[in-house]
Protein backbone atom coordinates (compact mmCIF):
# COMPACT_ATOMS: atom_id res chain seq x y z
CA UNK A 1 0.00 0.00 0.00
CA UNK A 2 2.76 2.40 1.02
CA UNK A 3 4.74 1.38 -2.04
CA UNK A 4 1.65 2.09 -4.14
CA UNK A 5 1.32 5.59 -2.67
CA UNK A 6 5.00 6.24 -3.29
CA UNK A 7 4.65 5.12 -6.89
CA UNK A 8 1.67 7.43 -7.35
CA UNK A 9 3.63 10.32 -5.82
CA UNK A 10 6.63 9.71 -8.06
CA UNK A 11 4.28 9.49 -11.03
CA UNK A 12 2.70 12.80 -10.01
CA UNK A 13 6.11 14.41 -9.55
CA UNK A 14 7.19 13.25 -13.01
CA UNK A 15 4.04 14.54 -14.66
CA UNK A 16 4.47 17.89 -12.85
CA UNK A 17 8.03 18.24 -14.14
CA UNK A 18 6.87 17.37 -17.67
CA UNK A 19 4.12 19.99 -17.46
CA UNK A 20 6.60 22.57 -16.04
CA UNK A 21 8.85 22.12 -19.05
CA UNK A 22 6.00 22.79 -21.43
CA UNK A 23 4.63 26.12 -20.18
CA UNK A 24 4.45 28.33 -23.25
CA UNK A 25 6.44 31.54 -22.88
CA UNK A 26 3.27 33.64 -23.11
CA UNK A 27 1.91 31.97 -19.97
CA UNK A 28 5.06 32.22 -17.87
CA UNK A 29 4.79 34.50 -14.88
CA UNK A 30 7.26 36.49 -12.89
CA UNK A 31 7.37 35.90 -9.14
CA UNK A 32 6.17 39.50 -8.95
CA UNK A 33 2.75 38.40 -10.24
CA UNK A 34 2.34 36.13 -7.23
CA UNK A 35 3.24 38.77 -4.64
CA UNK A 36 0.74 40.38 -2.30
CA UNK A 37 -0.13 44.03 -2.81
CA UNK A 38 2.00 45.14 0.16
CA UNK A 39 5.09 43.25 -1.04
CA UNK A 40 4.69 44.73 -4.51
CA UNK A 41 4.48 48.22 -3.03
CA UNK A 42 7.75 47.60 -1.18
CA UNK A 43 9.48 46.32 -4.29
CA UNK A 44 8.19 49.19 -6.42
CA UNK A 45 9.50 51.82 -4.01
CA UNK A 46 13.03 52.57 -5.19
CA UNK A 47 13.69 54.93 -2.29
CA UNK A 48 13.24 52.06 0.18
CA UNK A 49 15.45 49.60 -1.69
CA UNK A 50 19.12 49.48 -0.63
CA UNK A 51 19.96 47.95 -4.01
CA UNK A 52 19.31 51.37 -5.52
CA UNK A 53 22.26 52.75 -3.52
CA UNK A 54 24.40 50.29 -5.45
CA UNK A 55 22.82 51.42 -8.72
CA UNK A 56 23.81 55.01 -7.90
CA UNK A 57 27.39 53.86 -7.19
CA UNK A 58 27.40 51.99 -10.50
CA UNK A 59 26.21 55.08 -12.34
CA UNK A 60 29.24 56.97 -11.00
CA UNK A 61 31.59 54.10 -11.88
CA UNK A 62 30.21 53.98 -15.43
CA UNK A 63 31.77 57.35 -16.25
CA UNK A 64 34.95 56.97 -14.17
CA UNK A 65 38.13 56.42 -16.17
CA UNK A 66 40.15 53.38 -15.11
CA UNK A 67 43.21 51.38 -16.04
CA UNK A 68 46.23 52.19 -18.20
CA UNK A 69 43.95 52.73 -21.23
CA UNK A 70 42.40 55.65 -19.30
CA UNK A 71 38.92 54.79 -20.55
CA UNK A 72 35.59 54.68 -18.77
CA UNK A 73 32.70 52.34 -19.62
CA UNK A 74 30.93 55.34 -21.14
CA UNK A 75 33.82 56.06 -23.53
CA UNK A 76 32.99 52.88 -25.49
CA UNK A 77 29.37 52.17 -24.54
CA UNK A 78 28.04 55.74 -24.27
CA UNK A 79 24.80 56.26 -22.41
CA UNK A 80 24.01 53.06 -20.50
CA UNK A 81 20.28 53.80 -20.64
CA UNK A 82 20.28 52.99 -24.36
CA UNK A 83 23.41 50.89 -24.88
CA UNK A 84 22.83 48.53 -21.95
CA UNK A 85 19.07 48.10 -22.43
CA UNK A 86 18.31 44.38 -22.50
CA UNK A 87 21.93 43.35 -22.02
CA UNK A 88 21.54 41.88 -18.55
CA UNK A 89 18.55 39.85 -19.78
CA UNK A 90 20.89 38.00 -22.17
CA UNK A 91 23.32 36.83 -19.47
CA UNK A 92 24.66 34.33 -18.54
CA UNK A 93 25.64 33.49 -22.11
CA UNK A 94 28.03 31.14 -23.86
CA UNK A 95 31.16 32.90 -24.99
CA UNK A 96 32.32 31.13 -28.15
CA UNK A 97 35.77 32.76 -28.17
CA UNK A 98 36.52 31.56 -24.65
CA UNK A 99 34.64 28.29 -25.00
CA UNK A 100 32.80 28.70 -21.69
CA UNK A 101 29.68 30.33 -20.29
CA UNK A 102 30.11 33.76 -18.71
CA UNK A 103 27.83 35.79 -16.51
CA UNK A 104 27.31 39.55 -16.43
CA UNK A 105 29.96 40.12 -13.75
CA UNK A 106 32.54 38.15 -15.75
CA UNK A 107 31.58 40.08 -18.89
CA UNK A 108 32.19 43.37 -17.05
CA UNK A 109 35.56 42.12 -15.81
CA UNK A 110 36.57 40.94 -19.31
CA UNK A 111 35.81 44.44 -20.60
CA UNK A 112 37.75 45.89 -17.70
CA UNK A 113 40.83 43.77 -18.38
CA UNK A 114 40.79 43.91 -22.20
CA UNK A 115 39.51 47.41 -22.95
CA UNK A 116 40.39 49.46 -19.89
CA UNK A 117 43.61 47.53 -19.16
CA UNK A 118 42.69 47.63 -15.51
CA UNK A 119 42.82 45.04 -12.73
CA UNK A 120 39.55 43.10 -12.75
CA UNK A 121 37.28 43.65 -9.77
CA UNK A 122 37.20 40.91 -7.14
CA UNK A 123 34.12 38.71 -7.44
CA UNK A 124 31.31 40.02 -5.17
CA UNK A 125 33.28 43.22 -4.53
CA UNK A 126 31.31 46.40 -3.93
CA UNK A 127 32.36 47.98 -7.24
CA UNK A 128 31.54 44.91 -9.32
CA UNK A 129 28.15 44.55 -7.65
CA UNK A 130 27.49 48.25 -8.23
CA UNK A 131 28.32 48.11 -11.95
CA UNK A 132 26.30 44.90 -12.41
CA UNK A 133 23.35 46.46 -10.58
CA UNK A 134 23.57 49.57 -12.78
CA UNK A 135 23.77 47.53 -16.00
CA UNK A 136 21.01 45.22 -14.73
CA UNK A 137 18.81 48.26 -13.95
CA UNK A 138 18.72 49.14 -17.66
CA UNK A 139 16.88 45.87 -18.41
CA UNK A 140 14.28 46.33 -15.70
CA UNK A 141 10.97 44.68 -16.49
CA UNK A 142 12.33 42.82 -19.50
CA UNK A 143 11.95 39.03 -19.61
CA UNK A 144 15.09 36.94 -19.28
CA UNK A 145 16.13 35.91 -22.77
CA UNK A 146 16.35 32.13 -22.98
CA UNK A 147 19.51 30.72 -24.61
CA UNK A 148 17.31 28.71 -26.99
CA UNK A 149 15.86 31.88 -28.49
CA UNK A 150 19.24 33.47 -29.08
CA UNK A 151 20.89 33.48 -32.44
CA UNK B 1 30.84 59.56 -0.36
CA UNK B 2 27.64 58.44 1.19
CA UNK B 3 24.67 58.03 -1.08
CA UNK B 4 21.23 58.79 0.23
CA UNK B 5 17.76 58.22 -1.15
CA UNK B 6 14.92 60.30 0.19
CA UNK B 7 11.21 60.14 -0.52
CA UNK B 8 9.13 63.19 0.34
CA UNK B 9 5.84 63.87 -1.46
CA UNK B 10 6.31 66.83 -3.81
CA UNK B 11 2.80 68.11 -3.08
CA UNK B 12 0.46 67.83 -0.12
CA UNK B 13 -2.72 69.43 1.17
CA UNK B 14 -2.39 71.56 4.29
CA UNK B 15 -2.97 69.42 7.36
CA UNK B 16 -2.27 66.14 5.54
CA UNK B 17 -0.14 63.55 7.26
CA UNK B 18 2.82 62.87 4.97
CA UNK B 19 5.20 59.94 5.08
CA UNK B 20 8.92 60.60 4.75
CA UNK B 21 11.40 57.83 3.93
CA UNK B 22 15.17 58.03 3.95
CA UNK B 23 17.85 55.50 3.15
CA UNK B 24 21.59 56.13 3.36
CA UNK B 25 24.55 53.96 2.41
CA UNK B 26 26.80 53.25 5.36
CA UNK B 27 28.73 50.20 6.52
CA UNK B 28 27.66 50.61 10.18
CA UNK B 29 30.72 48.70 11.39
CA UNK B 30 29.84 47.71 14.95
CA UNK B 31 33.30 47.65 16.49
CA UNK B 32 32.67 44.10 17.73
CA UNK B 33 33.64 42.22 14.57
CA UNK B 34 37.15 40.86 14.03
CA UNK B 35 38.78 41.02 10.61
CA UNK B 36 40.40 37.95 9.06
CA UNK B 37 43.51 38.39 11.23
CA UNK B 38 41.46 38.40 14.43
CA UNK B 39 41.90 42.10 15.14
CA UNK B 40 38.73 44.03 15.98
CA UNK B 41 37.57 46.40 13.27
CA UNK B 42 37.16 49.86 14.78
CA UNK B 43 33.62 51.10 15.27
CA UNK B 44 32.36 53.23 12.38
CA UNK B 45 28.66 54.03 12.60
CA UNK B 46 26.23 56.85 12.02
CA UNK B 47 25.33 58.16 15.47
CA UNK B 48 22.75 60.86 14.77
CA UNK B 49 20.01 61.60 12.30
CA UNK B 50 18.06 64.84 12.27
CA UNK B 51 15.21 65.97 10.03
CA UNK B 52 14.18 69.63 9.88
CA UNK B 53 11.09 71.14 8.28
CA UNK B 54 11.84 74.74 7.30
CA UNK B 55 14.58 74.82 9.92
CA UNK B 56 12.45 73.37 12.71
CA UNK B 57 13.44 69.96 14.00
CA UNK B 58 10.65 67.41 13.48
CA UNK B 59 12.47 64.10 13.90
CA UNK B 60 15.68 62.98 15.54
CA UNK B 61 17.21 59.56 16.06
CA UNK B 62 20.27 58.31 17.89
CA UNK B 63 21.87 55.26 16.32
CA UNK B 64 23.79 52.46 18.01
CA UNK B 65 25.98 49.59 16.81
CA UNK B 66 23.07 47.13 16.57
CA UNK B 67 21.52 49.12 13.72
CA UNK B 68 22.01 47.49 10.34
CA UNK B 69 24.06 48.75 7.43
CA UNK B 70 22.32 51.28 5.17
CA UNK B 71 19.98 52.68 7.89
CA UNK B 72 16.43 53.26 6.69
CA UNK B 73 14.06 55.63 8.47
CA UNK B 74 10.43 56.22 7.83
CA UNK B 75 8.31 58.63 9.81
CA UNK B 76 5.35 60.94 9.39
CA UNK B 77 4.69 64.61 9.90
CA UNK B 78 1.88 67.06 9.22
CA UNK B 79 2.23 69.18 6.09
CA UNK B 80 1.92 72.70 7.47
CA UNK B 81 3.60 74.96 4.91
CA UNK B 82 5.56 74.91 1.67
CA UNK B 83 9.31 74.81 2.01
CA UNK B 84 12.29 72.58 2.47
CA UNK B 85 12.67 69.40 4.46
CA UNK B 86 16.34 68.84 5.24
CA UNK B 87 18.10 65.73 6.50
CA UNK B 88 21.42 65.41 8.25
CA UNK B 89 23.32 62.28 9.23
CA UNK B 90 26.47 62.42 11.34
CA UNK B 91 28.67 59.81 12.88
CA UNK B 92 32.08 58.37 13.68
CA UNK B 93 35.27 59.56 11.96
CA UNK B 94 33.69 62.91 11.13
CA UNK B 95 30.98 61.34 8.96
CA UNK B 96 28.47 63.88 7.76
CA UNK B 97 25.90 63.86 4.99
CA UNK B 98 23.05 66.19 4.13
CA UNK B 99 20.11 66.04 1.76
CA UNK B 100 17.04 68.15 1.26
CA UNK B 101 13.72 68.02 -0.54
CA UNK B 102 11.15 70.63 -1.50
CA UNK B 103 7.50 70.29 -0.63
CA UNK B 104 4.58 72.37 -1.89
CA UNK B 105 1.62 72.63 0.48
CA UNK B 106 -1.66 73.83 -0.96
Amino acid sequence: MIRGVAAVLIGAALSVSVIAAEIPSSERKSGYDLMAREIRAMQDDDTANPGMLSVLDGEALWTRKAGTAGKSCADCHGDAQSSMKGVAARYPAFDAARGRPIDLEQRINICRADQQKATPFAFESKDLLALSAYVGRQSRGMPIDSPTTRA
Amino acid sequence: MARALINVPAKAKRGDIIEIKTLISHEMETGFRPDNTGKLLPRDIITDFVCKYNGQEIFRAELYPAISANPFFTFTTVATESGTISFEWSGDNGFSATESAKITVE
